[in-house]
């Protein structure tokens, strides 16, 4: 074999090994590139799969406040708050009561119903709360009875109600054999309830 | 409206032991007991004997709260108990040192009654005054 023709194997040789090395290089050059995109669309994954899981703790926490809110709103509408004001139950009620505890004097009155617009930051002026107050006066055998009187209200009447004044009296003698009048009792009570509002067309 | 009538009478027949959930304010827990009793029975559970009839004056009483209540000092009608309790008309029986009330038992009384201090009970009525009236 002449020089000559070492030279050209040579060179053929060189152009093989520069056409390797160009050819590794791009095959390394787009492998590094897809790895970077993998990587990118991990990260993406990642992120996406920290959101949805942030948003299924929200979507948990929400549908724990809406379980909540609607047990205590079922417990409200089952006291007859969320409805028309039932005043023949509530003086039902009453007079069950005054006859049950045999108190010697007994009287009630009622105001007409007032609609409360201006309830406070946070809530609707058309929330249709209505507010009734309620007077009583009453002759009590002994202090237990002004207690009764508000948790029989409490369970029994519909609506939701709150002593807003009381005025409480001891009378001078207290009479143990005698069912007479020993503390003078008025009070001033609050019935609230929320006239539910008409569907409107579209809101369903 | 029957079953809740229903429920309101039961509820009502809690009462007595409601009575004694709230401690003493204008009346002592056995006093609004007694009322419930009468108010039952459209009526008193028992008479005080006419011998017993008078004032019942509960002057005040004293005990260290460490001591053991047998230490205690009651004065009835301006005169002090004896150890045994038993004055004229009744016994003195024991302090709540929670309610600050003594318990007295008056002769036919199937049980006793707590007093403040300064409680004055008509005997022969059964009408409790307290001290500032």
């Amino acid at each position: 074999m002449s020089i000559q023709q070492m030279l050209t194997e040579f060179k053929v040789r060189i152009i093989q090994l520069l056409l390797v090395t160009v050819f590794a290089g791009l095959i390394l050059t787009g492998a590094f590139l897809y790895a970077g995109d993998i990587d990118k669309q991990k990260a993406d994954a990642l992120h996406q799969q920290s959101q949805i899981n942030s948003d299924i703790d929200r979507l948990i926490e929400d549908d724990n406040i809406v379980r909540s809110m609607s047990a205590s709103f079922l417990q409200l509408k089952s006291k007859g708050f969320y409805a028309q004001e039932d005043r023949l139950a509530w003086t039902e009620v009453l007079k069950q009561l005054s006859e049950q505890l045999k108190l010697p004097n007994f009287k009630y009155s009622i105001s007409p119903q007032k609609i409360i617009s201006n309830i406070g930051s946070g809530f609707q002026s058309d929330l249709g709360l209505a507010e009734s107050l309620m007077e009583i006066e009453a002759d009590l055998l002994h202090e237990g009875d002004f207690v009764s009187i508000t948790e029989q209200l409490s369970v029994f009447a519909p609506a939701v109600f709150n002593v807003s004044e009381c005025h409480i009296e001891k009378e001078k003698l207290i009479v143990l054999k005698q069912i007479k009048r020993n503390i003078g009792l008025r009070c001033t009570l609050a019935w609230y309830t929320v006239k539910p509002l008409p569907i409107q067309e579209g809101e369903l | 409206m029957k079953v809740s009538a229903l429920f309101m009478v039961i509820a009502l027949s809690l009462t007595p032991l409601r009575s004694y959930a709230f401690g003493d304010l204008f009346l002592t827990s056995s006093q609004r007991q007694l009322i419930n009793n009468m108010r039952e029975r459209n009526g008193a559970e028992w008479q005080i004997q006419p011998q017993t009839a008078g004032t019942l004056k509960i002057n005040g009483f004293y005990y260290k709260s460490r001591e053991r209540q047998s230490k205690s000092v009651v004065w009835l009608n301006g005169q002090q108990v004896p150890n045994t309790g038993r004055f004229n008309g009744g016994n003195a029986q024991s302090l709540n040192k929670r309610d600050k009330t003594v318990g007295i038992k008056l002769d036919g009384a199937p049980r006793s009654l707590s007093f403040k201090a300064g409680q004055k009970l008509q005997l022969n009525q059964l009408n409790v005054v307290d001290a500032y009236q």
